[in-house]
């Protein structure tokens, strides 16, 4: 069951990069989206999942009464999903305003080459915000299917994502379960306000795209990341640094395979979300792929021929640190000049970068925040103080932690949550934290369930199965 | 079994997000359901507006039933706030600030507001 699982995942992540990633690309260039993408789409990711032949898990099967009590719930809360995405359109604001209406008009018409995208006098809300969720609604809406399956589905995603890992961890089938129920039952999934699954918003897709990207990491599945990778930077503007982070995540654990897989995914993808992004904000007059591209495939292949040379010296880790603050400017230095920072979503950060040194004072508070609604509020449950209790579990006992690039990852994150606060054009601290907050911390549950679902932890573990990789820093 | 003292405490934070989490499937089943069926009775704008504690919905009712579907319509005010449900509610007609289709009228938007004009 697991092998066919991690198959399925896989198969879904490539057809929704194919499907996504190739309309996008087709909307970039001014044409079309034919409808057979859809289709062709499937094909691949069928193709993909057939090609994956994963290793048979390692631990003990999950009795058959576990399985089936399992299986049974997680099909009852997908159908809960399924009635709420389904049952009318978006019933929250953003939801509404900001992804239903756009799904709506790429439904009637698959192109950019219409007045709600090019004539500048006709209100579009967020303009230049990535077009990913609202193309594949349309495209399964114009196949006459509820386009809206998409949300009920990227639950399933996340919790597959933790399963698998936890399976591939070497963690009997018990425990599998376990985990994969607890992630399904993060009350925000499941939560009937906006933000939650089925809510239309886009969080909880880029919180099912890093569940994939993290199973990807931890699982060695390098197809997987890179998909996942791919449509987290398509998904919303916050998918680019948390790509970012994975990069460093990456290159700071020497995880070559990783590296190149998310580079390679994050490099494409950032063009194509770039591009879009200037020619929606220019009403199709401007285009800056020309430069986009080479910035994007140069800052890739820095990191690449770096990662080469510091592995072929045998580098100390520290090399790798001093590596990172210079390649970090000189990447963020390509975005900007590439366009990225030129307008836009990203722009609008990039337009003062000074502000977060402005703004110091408020990290604190910030802090303070993500403390309280990652740890002290229900929305979350215990997803983010399972795995705190895991790593300090860890730290107490001298062990290492499996998949350290995982790990860093989450660690890095970190410093992102807090970007938005320093960093907005936004000025009213309390109320951008109320609105922002949750959603930023709903992104990273699904990869926090997957670090803790692949650790030796409960002693239940079994043969460990992944590579342990060198002990943490 | 659990090998140590931490152990049975990820152990046991584990189970009690699970009972917790469970818990409150039907509440949340609930009150999605509630959700949805007053949605379905009040309609999408009515629904959308009161939620969000804005004024703007016979407005809208209005505009959808004197004007077709693919029409410019125009509009004044504020971006932000209701106007963002117009544009939504409203679609497939366009809301824009010049070159409005002749003999349609104009949405006129405060924040929190909606009303029509005559053009």
């Amino acid at each position: 069951m697991t092998v066919l699982l991690a198959r399925a995942v896989l198969g879904a992540a490539v057809a929704t990069i194919a499907v996504g990633g190739g309309g996008l690309a087709w909307l970039a260039l001014h044409g079309t989206v034919p409808d057979a993408l859809l289709p062709l789409g499937a094909a691949l990711g069928l193709a993909a999942a057939w090609r994956h032949r994963p290793p048979p898990p390692p631990g003990a099967p999950a009795p058959r009464a576990v399985t089936a009590l399992g299986a049974a719930l997680l099909l009852a809360l997908a159908a809960l999903l399924a009635y709420g995405a389904l049952a009318t359109p978006s019933r929250h604001w953003d939801g509404v305003v900001a992804w239903d209406l756009k799904a709506n008009v790429l439904a009637a018409q698959p192109t950019l080459q219409q007045p709600f995208f090019r004539d500048p006098t006709v209100y579009c809300h967020s303009r230049d915000y990535p077009l990913l969720q609202p193309l594949l609604v349309a495209l399964l809406e114009r196949w006459g299917l509820p386009g809206r399956l998409w949300f009920p589905a990227a639950w399933c995603f996340a919790v597959a994502a933790v399963g698998i890992a936890a399976r591939a961890a070497g963690h009997p089938g018990r425990i599998a379960w376990l985990f994969a129920v607890a992630a399904a039952v993060t009350p925000i999934w499941l939560s009937p306000t906006g933000g939650s699954f089925d809510s239309g918003y886009g969080d909880a897709l880029c919180c099912a795209w890093l569940g994939g990207a993290a199973c990807g990491l931890a699982t060695g599945n390098h197809g997987l990341l890179a998909a996942a990778t791919a449509l987290l930077v398509l998904q919303k503007p916050e998918g680019l640094p948390y790509a970012g982070a994975l990069l460093a995540a990456a290159w700071l654990r020497g995880d070559a395979r990783a590296l190149r897989a998310a580079v390679l995914a994050t490099a494409a993808a950032g063009t194509l979300l770039l591009w879009l992004q200037h020619d929606l904000r220019t009403f199709g007059a401007g285009t800056d792929v020309l430069l986009l591209a080479p910035a994007a495939g140069a800052g890739a292949a820095l990191l690449l021929a770096a990662d080469a040379l510091l592995r072929r010296r045998g580098a100390a880790p520290r090399w790798r640190w001093f590596g990172l603050t210079l390649l970090v400017p000189a990447l963020v230095a390509a975005l900007w000049l590439g366009g990225g920072g030129a307008d836009g979503v990203v722009g609008a950060h990039f337009a003062d970068p000074g502000r977060p040194l402005q703004r110091l004072d408020r990290l604190p508070r910030v802090l303070q925040a993500i403390g309280t609604w990652a740890c002290g509020r229900g929305a979350f449950g215990l997803a983010f103080v399972v795995p705190l209790a895991i790593a300090v579990q860890l730290w107490w006992h001298g062990r290492t932690s499996r998949t350290p690039a995982l790990g860093v990852w989450l660690v890095l994150a970190v410093p992102l949550w807090c970007v938005p606060f320093l960093w907005s054009p936004l000025d009213e601290l309390d109320a951008h934290l109320r609105a922002t907050l949750p959603r930023v911390l709903l992104h990273w549950t699904a990869a926090a369930w997957v670090w803790a679902a692949v650790q030796p932890t409960l002693g239940l573990e079994g043969r460990a199965a992944l590579p342990t990789g060198p002990a943490e820093p | 079994m659990p090998s140590s003292r931490w152990s049975w405490t990820v152990l046991a934070l584990l189970l009690a997000h699970l009972v917790w989490g469970l818990a409150r499937v039907p509440r949340v089943t609930a009150r999605r359901a509630a959700d949805i069926a007053d949605y379905r009775q009040r309609g999408a704008a009515d629904y959308l507006l009161a939620d969000a504690r804005l004024d703007g919905a016979p407005a809208i009712a209005e505009l959808a039933a004197r004007t077709g579907a693919g029409q410019r319509l125009g509009r004044r005010g504020t971006d932000r706030g209701v106007v963002e449900f117009a544009a939504a509610l409203l679609w497939p007609r366009l809301l824009v600030t010049a070159n409005a289709d002749a003999g349609t009228p104009v949405l006129v938007a405060t924040r929190t507001a909606l009303v029509v004009a005559p053009q």
